[in-house]
């Protein structure tokens, strides 16, 4: 009973008296927990901020949207993480007030983020690297990094303060023991009993929560696409994830010891070793970028980083790494750096200037060509607002800043203006650009090039000068022209009426004396009159052709389709009537098609027909054809006859005015016939051409040329 | 029986007036012959005036051989003169002419000419043309009335 008694005093006294101290324990213990899990909130912001980033950077780099896939998950998951993290920190107001920077600085990070990607989204990614190359963005991590440090520190702080406290009443639990003496052993021994079942419950629960965290952990390291491995403080590497096996192609027995250094290539791996062992000495983070071996042999360019991972009086208890594969990126931006040279390259030779005009501030970028086409000095206009409009001469710019305001609906700019540059000297530029929108389509920049179009400006006038001054030329030519036809004309018209009057008054009074005085005059004086009057006639003839070859030559053509077998039946129908003593056999093939002029073709087919019959008055089977062959393109119509032919060795002299081949006594003519037959084929832009052989006949052969 | 009209020769050169007169007279054309030298004095035949003032006006030629190439007054505009004067309007016109450019055949017949010869050189030609014009005008063709021209 006593025992009973004194059992249920101890136990009173056991628990109500460490009642409080065990209360007071589980509070301390739940603080260190609740510690804990702000520092791993904390790493848990610093790695979905480095995922977010190494995203943004894929992506600006590539353009690809797959890069951009741990940016997206990141930024899914950003806000839980920071709710955490603010309800975790609600008992501080020291660390609220961390947070808060902490919040303002996450939110200008992914802000930027944001702005860049959609950049180049918009395709502008050298705006989005600039942006990058700024440092903002790297200042902004490097901000939310102190803040973090912080609050880490901080809460190592308070870790500290915790676990002193808890292990201050555990030792105070401890004094009670020992107080309550020995007589008390038994029943503090059943006591103590209670409190080990309490503490291996503890315990238990504990050993659970950690290998639910190991697990975590293991699955976030297996399953991110860097490499990533854990070293001991000494630098000994024990654990590395899935993906470094998998890239390496190795196993965790090669990578025992420093196996790790077999995947490095031999002429970094001394570097890598200095920074390393320098890290463990100087127990401080670093960065580093060197190539790593994959399971194919090849090299792939790595970025490491290095964290220590500290206790609270800020030993490094081990060493966390990630290795990052940028080749791809690196790939990118060289290829980057190289296009970006070809194209200033390009520039510069094609002297063509770039611009950026901010749409928005009235600032302008522009290329060293294009302050040079301007006759700035470089650098003069970078960051200028209003740095443009002025510099348009004054009367073309109310034209180009409506092609400005054209730009802003159609989205391309196109306009010419001139320039006057500081020595006074004017020059022409060309521009053309296009205007960026953001999606509510707002306009943002103008960006394009422009080119000194100064030399082709004044070839263009000088053109344009040449033209005026040419067609001047061809209408004085022209009224020139003009005047000597019409004098042509004239003298054509007076050779007419006043060169004929006299043949006929010489021919009217020769047989006016022939008539009237005839009976006196004897044969011989008859003879000569008659004379006189042939000789006027022939005169009169030739007269008369004259002018016909004058007019075939400055008459106007019209040009149609013309069926020459019609013509040509038509000739011979009136060549047969004034001959109808003439047996002659013609021989026109049916169905000749031309482009001519009906008239000036009538006057040449009837002057080859009269030939013709003429040259074969003295065959006894006179035989004349008219037709046509086809010789490639051309087609070749040609007049053969059988009659007296001639000697091809004057065929040259055939078509020339006033030349004949034959005796006037044996054929007579005047020699302008084939003259005026070889002006109507030319004006056709056609040739005439003959072929004949003395007493076996000739052929005459035409084509009417481009006409036909 | 009809008085006999004269026939009106506008010809500058009088060897060709000669020959036409000439070949009038073997035509065996009785008709007078008046000749005028220029474009002018045949108006002024035609309308009384000038050399011809007081001419009985009514009287008018029973053909005009109208050479173009004339002093003064060229030959189509003599033409066009007549077919705007009601008074003459009427009167055959015969252009004869060494002339045969063809503006000069599509203007007179524009201008209502009545026939158009071109004198050959040939004088048997041109005698045979003069004799078919005096058969034709003056012996065939039924003149247009006279106007009324009081």
């Amino acid at each position: 009973m006593f025992l009973l008694g004194t059992t249920a005093l101890l136990i009173a006294i056991v628990i109500l008296l460490p009642e409080r101290i065990f209360r007071r324990a589980r509070v301390a213990e739940q603080r260190v927990e609740h510690t804990l899990r702000v520092l791993n909130s904390c790493q848990l912001l610093l790695a979905t901020m480095a995922d977010a980033e190494t995203g943004q950077r894929g992506y600006l780099l590539t353009g690809e949207e797959r890069y951009l896939q741990p940016y997206q998950h990141a930024l899914a998951n950003q806000s839980t993480v920071r709710r955490n993290l603010r309800e975790l920190t609600a008992d501080s107001d020291g660390q609220q007030v961390r947070v808060a920077n902490l919040d303002s600085l996450l939110d200008s990070k992914l802000l930027m983020m944001s702005r860049t990607i959609a950049l180049r989204k918009a395709q502008d990614a050298a705006a989005a690297l600039a942006m990058v190359a700024s440092g903002e963005d790297k200042h902004l991590m490097d901000e939310i990094r102190d803040q973090v440090r912080g609050l880490q520190e901080e809460e190592d702080r308070v870790l500290d303060i915790r676990t002193t406290e808890v292990a201050v009443l555990h030792d105070s639990y401890l004094q009670w023991i020992f107080r309550l003496g020995g007589a008390l052993l038994v029943v503090l021994l059943v006591s103590v009993g209670a409190v080990s079942e309490h503490d291996i419950r503890n315990g238990r629960r504990s050993a659970e929560a950690l290998k639910i965290s190991e697990q975590r952990f293991s699955t976030i390291a297996n399953g991110i696409p860097q490499l990533c491995w854990v070293a001991d403080a000494s630098g000994s590497i024990f654990w590395y994830n899935q993906r470094w096996y998998e890239y390496t192609g190795m196993t965790p027995k090669d990578m025992e010891g420093r196996g790790w250094q077999c995947v490095h290539d031999a002429a970094t791996l001394p570097g890598v070793l200095e920074r390393w062992n320098n890290a463990i000495t100087t127990k401080q983070p670093f960065e580093m970028v060197f190539p790593l071996r994959a399971a194919d042999g090849t090299f792939h360019t790595f970025l490491t980083r290095v964290m220590p991972v500290r206790n609270r009086p800020g030993d490094v208890l081990q060493w966390c790494g990630t290795n990052t594969d940028i080749s791809e990126q690196r790939q990118i931006e060289q290829a980057l750096r190289e296009h970006q040279e070809r194209l200033r390259l390009a520039q510069q030779m094609a002297q063509v200037g770039a611009f950026e005009w901010n749409l928005q501030t009235g600032t302008h970028e522009w290329t060293p060509e294009l302050e040079a086409m301007y006759g700035l000095a470089p650098g003069g206009s970078t960051g200028m607002p209003k740095v443009w409009e002025p510099l348009i001469y004054s009367e073309d710019r109310e034209q180009t800043m409506g092609h400005v305001r054209d730009a802003m609906d159609t989205g391309n700019f196109e306009s010419e203006w001139r320039i006057i540059w500081p020595d006074g000297a004017a020059h022409w530029i060309a521009g053309r650009g296009s205007v960026v929108k953001d999606d509510s389509g707002k306009p943002l920049r103008l960006i394009g090039v422009k080119i000194d179009i100064t030399e082709r400006k004044h070839a263009e006038l000088e053109v344009l000068r040449l033209n005026a001054e040419l067609e001047q030329r061809v209408r004085e030519r022209t009224v020139q022209l003009e005047s000597a036809n019409g004098e042509l004309k004239a003298f054509a018209y007076s050779v007419s009426h006043d060169l004929r009057a006299p043949l006929r008054g010489i021919d009217g009074w020769s047989l006016a004396l022939l008539e009237d005085y005839g009976a006196q005059l004897d044969d011989g004086a008859r003879t000569y009159l008659n004379r006189v009057r042939s000789e006027t006639q022939r005169m009169g003839r030739l007269i008369d052709d004259m002018l016909q070859l004058s007019r075939v030559t400055r008459d106007e053509m019209t040009v149609a389709p013309l069926n020459l077998t019609l013509l040509a039946n038509h000739i011979v129908a009136s060549l047969r009537e004034a001959q109808p003593q003439r047996s002659m056999e013609f021989l026109i093939h049916p169905d000749l098609q031309a482009f001519g002029d009906s008239r000036l073709m009538e006057i040449a087919l009837r002057n080859l027909f009269s030939n013709a019959v003429k040259f074969t008055g003295k065959c006894e089977k006179p035989l004349i054809e008219f037709g046509s062959r086809q010789a490639g393109d051309e087609t070749v119509f040609y007049l053969r006859d059988n009659g007296a032919g001639f000697d091809m060795t004057y065929a040259k002299a055939l078509f020339g005015a006033f030349q004949r081949l034959h005796k006037v006594s044996e054929f007579p003519g005047n020699g302008i016939g084939l003259a005026i037959v070889q002006r109507v084929i030319r004006k056709h832009g056609g040739r005439v051409w003959a072929e004949a052989a003395v007493n076996r006949g000739a052929t005459f052969y035409f084509t009417l040329g481009a006409s036909s | 029986m009809k008085p006999i009209k004269p026939i009106l020769l506008v010809e500058d050169n009088p060897s060709d007036a000669d020959l036409t007169r000439r070949a009038l007279g073997r035509g065996h054309i009785a008709n007078e012959l008046v000749v005028v030298e220029d474009g002018q004095e045949a108006l002024d035949y035609l309308c009384g005036e000038g050399v011809y003032q007081g001419r009985d006006i009514s009287i008018l030629p029973a053909v005009i051989l109208l050479d173009l190439k004339l002093p003064k007054v060229p030959g189509l505009e003599v033409l066009r003169r007549i077919r705007k004067d009601v008074r003459i309007s009427r009167v055959p016109v015969v252009i004869l002419t060494s002339s045969k450019e063809e503006e000069d055949i599509g203007a007179a017949y524009d201008l209502g000419v009545n026939s158009y010869v071109r004198k050959p050189v040939d004088y048997k030609e041109f005698q045979t043309a003069i004799e078919h014009l005096g058969l034709f005008w003056l012996i065939l063709n039924e003149l247009p009335p006279k106007r009324d021209m009081s």
